[in-house]
């Protein structure tokens, strides 16, 4: 396999400081079963509150009623829709003195079970911390890293010591010099925690690819995101649901790209709102990167866990040729597939399309512009 | 409909435009070795040959491309794919300067034709084909001639340096080994272009050529290798995109088959086309070692 750069063609640095957007008016809870809820219109909903089922406010204020939203991809649900008093209020305010290091594996393991997380069900002898990014330009996981190095790795020493762990790994990017610069000031306290560094090859993000780079030998290897490691401090610590979350709008239509610490549930109507954009009906927004993402229709889009950065470039016109037999595709496919065989076929087997992780570096590489990912649909 | 929005810097037509750059230091040595080594001892209309050769490879591969897309892909001629320029050069850079040039267009005119027209371009190698077809026909006429009166003379004497870097009896702008292995190098750099497969012929036949060098020694045989055609054909030939395998192992087995079919009509027969033999036949059964090894 051919491991990738990809290449920066546009000039999309985001600046160096997150801009807060949490005082949304209206927050969008996604409901996924409707005869689960457990309060009325105008009823007052505190932050944290439970809505429905495992559902939980992530603000305090008023509920309008159901309105129809939609994801990143595309896919339609109902939700509760809250006007913000944006006093971010707690039924019953939660003064914890503990540190993370003070709880048991047991009171660790009932705070999971009780939130329905299953991030640390398989637990191996050796712990990888995934803090790659692939989508170029986002830059997410860069800010993460550099705003909450201390509690990722507090977070990782303390899951070392009660799940026992033998050998704990944070993998970053060689070239992302800011997050780099911040652990390496602050792992000097975890003597336990080792820290790898990966050139800025596309498709490591994932883990199997990661596994297969860094690690080929090793069996026992469960793997962990940066994110779910600020969830477990959050849920632990604090005892408080994830609301917020970190999302890069970027793109030539934008003055200024950034990154977004904006509540989950708030609509893209209103990030965008808050963005400077350049004024031309040309642009088109794509959701969730460059690489991966699809054009999204913003009027119903809202801030989900899946949305990870806004893009709004112009549109395109890129003339697909006949393909020339190249075999780029299959010799940079970081799973080993061979994209042209298998996009000459009637019906793709679902076992390869089970092995396709939808990276699209197999259309990023053709000459010929053709779509090759036999996985979802994409950027049209 | 599933694309990235952004997109790598490989495209057909920086492969074309690589392949025309990776020509011109064959061209200029073709034009120099045929004027200016050439000319002194032949007549006056010997300068002009080596640019008709290359003006008529141009023009039969623009008419072709034009006619097709005027009367059958209806495509804005702009935005098409240059592909069949790019070969009726090439193969017409193989022909010798003593050829009949009307016969050797009308039958590149003809045969490139049919297989654009027809569509299979990618059922086997179209250009060692058409070298085949050109050689066998100019042969059969008796209306070519690899070597000028001159060039014969001084052919005995020739030392390896000399035949290495191009002095040799061959095709007009192909007899240069040492400019086919920069054109090699100029090529490398688009990821598009299928570098291993010259690679892995060059490297096989060289092997071979050593092993049975080392039984018996053959001067005659180590012309053949370094008369230009296997140089040229494993660079500019045998890696045609459409024709040639694309997977990993595939590109092995088409370029280790091409080298030792090459070595055996070289070794068995002494035919200095050999390798164009050697594509030709290989490229008919590249799709079966692609298939082979799908995943």
């Amino acid at each position: 396999m051919k491991y990738i750069s990809l290449k920066n063609d546009y000039d999309l640095k985001v600046s160096s400081y997150i801009t807060d957007l949490i005082d949304a008016e209206y927050i969008y809870v996604p409901i996924t079963d409707l005869k689960t809820i457990k309060i009325k219109s105008n009823d007052y909903v505190y932050k944290g509150q439970e809505l429905a089922n495992m559902v939980y406010s992530p603000v305090s204020g008023n509920i309008i009623g159901l309105q129809e939203c939609c994801d990143v991809n595309n896919q339609k649900f109902k939700c509760l829709v809250i006007k913000n008093d944006g006093k971010e209020r707690f039924k019953t305010p939660k003064l914890n003195r503990k540190t993370l290091n003070d709880y048991t594996l047991k009171e660790v393991e009932d705070i999971l079970v009780k939130y329905n997380i299953n991030i640390l069900n398989d637990l191996k002898n050796i712990l990888v911390v995934n803090a790659l990014e692939d989508e170029i330009y986002v830059a997410n996981k860069v800010m993460l890293l550099a705003k909450k190095a201390d509690v990722i790795l507090e977070t990782l020493d303390f899951l070392r010591k009660i799940f026992n762990i033998q050998r704990v790994y944070l993998v970053l990017k060689n070239n992302d010099s800011e997050s780099v610069q911040k652990i390496i000031s602050n792992v000097g306290r975890y003597p336990n925690i080792k820290l790898k560094l990966v050139p800025n090859y596309y498709g490591l993000e994932d883990n199997l690819n990661l596994k297969n780079f860094l690690f080929k030998n090793e069996k026992n290897l469960s793997f962990i995101d940066v994110k779910d490691l600020i969830l477990i401090y959050n849920l632990v610590k604090n005892e408080k649901i994830t609301t917020k979350k970190y999302i890069t709008v970027s793109g030539l239509g934008v003055k200024k790209p950034k990154v977004l610490n904006v509540k989950i549930g708030t609509a893209i109507a209103d990030v965008l709102k808050k963005v400077s954009l350049k004024k031309d009906d040309k642009y088109i927004v794509i959701g969730n990167g460059l690489m991966k993402g699809k054009m999204v229709d913003v009027t119903k889009l809202i801030v989900t866990d899946k949305l990870e950065s806004i893009f709004i470039m112009p549109r395109q016109d890129r003339k697909v040729q006949p393909c020339i037999n190249c075999g780029l595709c299959y010799e940079c496919c970081p799973r080993g597939l061979n994209p042209k065989y298998l996009n000459e076929l009637k019906n793709i087997p679902i076992k390869y399309q089970d092995i396709c992780n939808g990276c699209n570096l197999c259309s990023y590489v053709c000459p010929a512009n053709i779509s090759l990912n036999i996985k979802g649909d994409y950027y049209e | 409909m599933n694309r990235p929005y952004i997109k790598s810097r490989n495209s057909i037509a920086s492969l074309i435009n690589h392949y025309y750059i990776a020509l011109i230091p064959l061209i200029i040595y073709g034009l120099y070795k045929n004027i200016f080594l050439l000319y002194n001892k032949v007549s006056f209309g010997y300068l002009l040959k080596p640019f008709i050769i290359l003006v008529l490879g141009l023009a039969v591969g623009l008419l072709i491309e034009f006619l097709y897309q005027k009367f059958y892909s209806k495509k804005p001629f702009k935005k098409c794919n240059k592909f069949t320029i790019l070969n009726s050069l090439i193969i017409m850079m193989v022909l010798p300067v003593n050829c009949n040039y009307f016969m050797a267009t009308i039958i590149l005119f003809l045969s490139l034709s049919i297989i654009k027209f027809l569509k299979l371009e990618n059922k086997f190698n179209e250009m060692a084909l058409i070298i085949l077809l050109l050689i066998g026909a100019l042969h059969l006429f008796k209306l070519d001639s690899f070597a000028n009166s001159y060039e014969a003379s001084k052919n005995l004497s020739l030392t390896f340096i000399n035949i290495f870097m191009g002095r040799s009896i061959g095709g007009s702008f192909i007899t240069s080994n040492f400019w086919c292995l920069v054109s090699l190098f100029i090529l490398c750099h688009t990821p598009v272009y299928k570098k291993e497969i010259p690679i892995y012929i060059l490297v096989t036949t060289l092997i071979l050529m050593v092993i049975f060098s080392l039984i018996k020694y053959d001067y005659n045989l180590w012309q053949l290798f370094f008369s230009g055609f296997t140089f040229f054909g494993a660079i500019f030939i045998a890696p045609d995109t459409l024709s040639s395998s694309y997977t990993a192992k595939g590109k092995i087995i088409y370029s280790i088959l091409i080298a030792i079919i090459n070595f055996i009509l070289m070794y068995v027969f002494k035919i200095y086309y050999g390798i164009f033999i050697a594509i030709f036949l290989v490229s008919l059964a590249s799709k079966i070692f692609d298939l082979k090894f799908v995943v």
